[in-house]
């Protein structure tokens, strides 16, 4: 309850209070004689015109004082409440908007996962094409590294074989030439080379 | 297949017997009169050419090859290439009216070979498809085009700041054990699938460091379009002086000839090479031995006057050739290691003067662990920016400019608390991008990556992330936006630079990434 | 030692035209081809033993002990050349006859008119070969020609002939090693 609710509550109570006080203080003559028949019904006009006054005096005060205190009361009263109800109005509206909202970031959350796992899995099929690759060519690589190495060592054997297959030959050749000639096909040889030889001259 | 038969080497001997032809020709001979310290003085010889192969006929009919260095009045000064102990005085030499030459081609490719070309991986003969002299003049201008397309290192903070284009020649400088071949290594390994050859040189190493790094390669599959010329310690001077140009011969032939090993052209393009020259202050300090030996005068140093000639007609090979020559590429990265920080010593300076810039690291900053140690303060590119892509340029400026002011201030923190706003603000900017430069080993990364990375820490994503944990979110990042936002990444492939729709995304991207991740205790 | 180049050249020019006519004027064309292989011989001798151009050369003996060890060193010598190597040793210059010995030869050309063929054969030549190889040299030298012959087992067939510093080897050892040589270079590993 607010502040001024409280004091017109003081108000009141004062007025009532002061009217009180003014009954009290006229002279009490209701107690005085007893009555019989209808007329105890009827009014004592003895008493009647004093309590009026004291009525008509209480309700002037009342309606003086009172009412306006009250009538306060009632309508802040009133205004408060509709406020809140305007206000409670305006919460449902902003909830609403609220879930509205929630449910469509919760749709595009489910969208963009499925985004994502699409993503990865095509991300993930990438990388094994590739690694699938780099490793296909590796062991290509590899195999044909063992290739030219098994090409060149066989090369390398049979070089070595031509070799002492000429050493051998030429040695032959150097044995049979020096022991199997004669003089004579010695200078038959010399008389070729002569013929054949370079000039001394030449450069 | 091959097979093993008797028939097939019968065959093979039977069609190069039809080949040997018995040329009977004059050929100018002398004598070895003095041998030793793997050079041989011989009288006679008055034809030979300079640089012409000599041919020594040692004990029992050996033949070992030589190189015509000193002509002179009364005899030649040769060095010797091969098996210096079998020639003795009075062995007979005689011209083959020949340069040195190398064997060339796709055969060599995955293969280690000495300077010769002759393979020494034990995987049997390489069939060349041609051979190259060793020293070879570099085209003229006319030839040539302006370095324009970029060499990804796969490094952050080279290809940021110091980028390198095709056909470059970038100087990489610096002590011992700074990690000059790990650069070298990996840019080598980023290489893969970009139509690139890369030619190693390794130049006085170690056999084990040379045997070490042909593992790395390939166990991360680089060694398929690598060459590796290997000249150890133990080899003799001559061989490990021709090493670089035998590489830069063996890279010329893919340079100067396209595909199917035509000459390349307008309509046969030839192919990008990337040579290493591991190292060239070596081969220098061969070049001293052989040329003291060979007495002539010493210089500076006690190299002999020449020396710079030497490398810069070697580095002068490294070129981007034009349309119309096919507009192939070979990219140079010669390493030069310094004495205690000494870059003004001989060799150094030279070197430094011929190439198109340097990446300089420092043992302080490799200590310190900042790897790779590059010194961006004092690195430079000198053509390289014009072949960097657009991306990486919008992002590189600003990073170079964080980092030069955060030099700057730097020494202030030592001085402690009173800094304003701005400072602390830039020193903490600093701190953090020095830290998005590190790297790991073998671990290149795309240039576009690159470019993100170097974003993020330019918009400050990185300015509230403790120092420590830069490294690990830059990974991090990478990967999110690789796998999550790869449309990003993609965007920036197809436009080379940063659009303003590409920053808004980006930007969006980095954020939604930054609120998940988790600093460390 | 202190030498001039031009002064070196003068010496060793001296030196050449000094023994050639000396040996000329004592024994004529035939001792002069002897001379000349004798120098070839001498001058490969010291290049394949260091002690002896060093004692040649050393500083610990005089001038005259250097000057008998050359003699007694060089005793088969003609005695002309003995005089000039004595002479050579004395003056510690023992390193010029290399340089000698194709200025000796030049001289003997020219004045002469001779070419030498050095022939390394396996068997003895007869007359008929020697006539086919002068006759090739002469045509293609335009000078007379001398043929120096020697037998060496080694080439085991063919013939060797050097002269003026260019050589035709057409030996059979080294037919045999080119044809090794070629047939080892297996361009396709024996595949066909």
């Amino acid at each position: 309850m607010n502040k001024g609710a409280k004091k017109g509550m003081v108000k009141a109570l004062a007025v009532v209070s002061s009217a009180f006080a003014v009954i009290c203080a006229l002279p009490s003559l209701a107690f005085a004689e007893e009555k019989s028949g209808v007329a105890v019904i009827l009014p004592d006009m003895n008493e009647f015109i004093p309590m009026l006054i004291a009525f008509i005096i209480v309700l002037i005060i009342l309606a003086k004082f009172g009412w306006p205190v009250f009538d306060g009361i009632v309508k802040k009263r009133d205004s408060q409440i509709k406020q809140q109800l305007e206000e409670s109005e305006a919460a449902r509206i902003e909830s609403e908007r609220l879930l509205a909202e929630y449910r469509q970031q919760l749709a595009d959350a489910k969208k963009e996962s499925y985004q994502i796992v699409a993503e990865a899995k095509q991300a993930g099929e990438a990388l094994k094409a590739d690694i699938t690759a780099k490793a296909q060519a590796e062991a290509d690589n590899m195999i044909a590294k063992a290739k030219l190495a098994i090409e060149t060592e066989k090369k390398a054997a049979v070089a070595e074989l031509q070799e002492s297959v000429v050493d051998l030959s030429c040695d032959v050749a150097a044995r049979l030439v020096s022991s199997d000639l004669s003089d004579k096909e010695h200078r038959a040889i010399i008389e070729r080379y002569v013929n054949e030889a370079g000039s001394f001259n030449a450069k | 297949m091959t097979e093993i038969t008797a028939k097939s080497i019968d065959a093979a001997l039977r069609k190069q017997l039809a080949q040997i032809e018995t040329s009977l020709e004059a050929r100018e001979v002398g004598v070895v009169t003095q041998v030793g310290d793997g050079i041989a003085r011989i009288d006679g010889l008055k034809g030979a050419m300079m640089g012409e192969l000599l041919e020594f006929t040692g004990e029992g009919g050996k033949t070992v090859f030589g190189l015509a260095q000193n002509l002179e009045e009364n005899e030649v000064g040769a060095v010797l290439l091969g098996d210096v102990t079998a020639i003795r005085e009075n062995d007979m030499v005689k011209t083959t009216g020949r340069v040195v030459e190398v064997p060339v081609g796709k055969g060599m490719l995955g293969r280690v070979v000495n300077p010769l070309g002759m393979p020494i991986d034990g995987k049997g003969p390489i069939t060349p498809e041609g051979y190259r002299p060793v020293e070879f003049k570099a085209p003229g201008v006319i030839s040539r085009k302006p370095v324009h397309q970029p060499m990804q290192t796969g490094i952050l903070a080279v290809d940021s700041m110091i980028p390198i284009g095709r056909g470059q020649r970038e100087l990489i400088i610096g002590d011992r054990q700074t990690g000059k071949t790990a650069i070298a290594v990996d840019a080598i390994i980023n290489q893969k699938g970009q139509d690139m050859i890369c030619i190693y040189v390794a130049i006085g190493q170690k056999a084990s460091t040379v045997a070490q790094i042909v593992e790395t390669l390939n166990r991360y599959g680089a060694m398929d379009y690598t060459i590796v010329v290997s000249a150890t310690a133990s080899d003799s001077a001559p061989v490990q002086y021709i090493a670089p140009m035998a590489g830069a011969a063996m890279g010329e032939y893919f340079m100067y000839n396209g595909e199917d090993g035509k000459p390349a052209s307008k309509e046969n393009p030839g192919r990008h090479v990337l040579i290493i020259y591991d190292d060239l202050s070596k081969q220098a300090v061969a070049y001293r031995q052989m040329s003291l030996t060979l007495h002539r005068p010493p210089g500076r140093e006690a190299y002999p006057g020449d020396v710079f000639y030497l490398h810069s007609r070697l580095l002068e090979r490294a070129v981007k050739m034009n349309d119309d020559n096919g507009a192939g590429s070979m990219t140079a990265l010669p390493i030069i290691e310094t004495q205690a920080g000494d870059v003004s010593a001989y060799i150094p300076t030279n070197v430094i003067s011929i190439t198109d810039g340097q990446i300089y690291l420092q043992t302080d900053l490799f200590y310190q662990g900042h790897r790779p140690a590059v010194d961006v303060g004092i690195s430079v590119s000198r053509v390289g920016g014009s072949a960097q892509i657009k991306a990486m340029k919008q992002v590189a400026g600003s990073l170079r400019l964080d980092l030069a002011s955060y030099r700057e201030l730097q020494a202030f923190t030592q001085f402690g608390s009173d800094l304003d706003k701005a400072t602390q603000r830039q020193l903490n900017r600093g701190a953090r991008m020095t830290e998005l430069l590190k790297q790991g080993r073998y671990n290149p990364m795309p240039v576009y990556d690159q470019a993100i990375a170097i974003y993020a820490g330019n918009q400050g994503f990185l300015d509230d992330i403790p120092v420590s944990d830069v490294v690990r979110f830059r990974t991090e990042m990478l990967e999110f936006i690789n796998t999550h936002k790869a449309g990003i990444v993609e965007q920036l492939r197809k436009e080379l630079k940063f659009t303003e729709s590409i920053e808004t995304e980006l930007k969006a991207a980095l954020a939604d990434f930054k609120a998940e991740f988790q600093v460390s205790k | 030692m202190p030498s001039n180049r031009l002064v070196e050249k003068e010496k060793v020019a001296t030196y050449a035209s000094v023994l050639f006519y000396s040996v000329f004027e004592s024994g004529g064309r035939d001792a002069v081809l002897r001379v000349r292989d004798e120098i070839e011989q001498v001058v490969r001798i010291i290049r394949g033993n260091a002690t002896l151009i060093e004692a040649l050369c050393s500083l610990a003996y005089s001038p005259e002990q250097r000057n008998t060890m050359a003699r007694e060193t060089f005793t088969e010598c003609v005695s002309e050349f003995r005089d000039m190597l004595a002479l050579m040793a004395e003056r510690r210059e023992m390193d010029l006859l290399a340089q000698v010995e194709p200025v000796f030869v030049d001289v003997l050309q020219e004045k002469l008119h001779v070419t030498v063929v050095d022939v390394v054969t396996v068997v003895a030549l007869d007359n008929h070969l020697r006539d086919i190889i002068i006759k090739k040299a002469a045509s293609e030298l335009g000078t007379e020609i001398v043929l120096r012959e020697r037998i060496d087992k080694s080439i085991l067939g063919g013939i060797l002939m050097s002269a003026n510093g260019k050589r035709i080897d057409a030996s059979v050892f080294t037919q045999i090693e080119n044809a090794r040589t070629l047939l080892k270079k297996s361009s396709d590993g024996g595949e066909s």
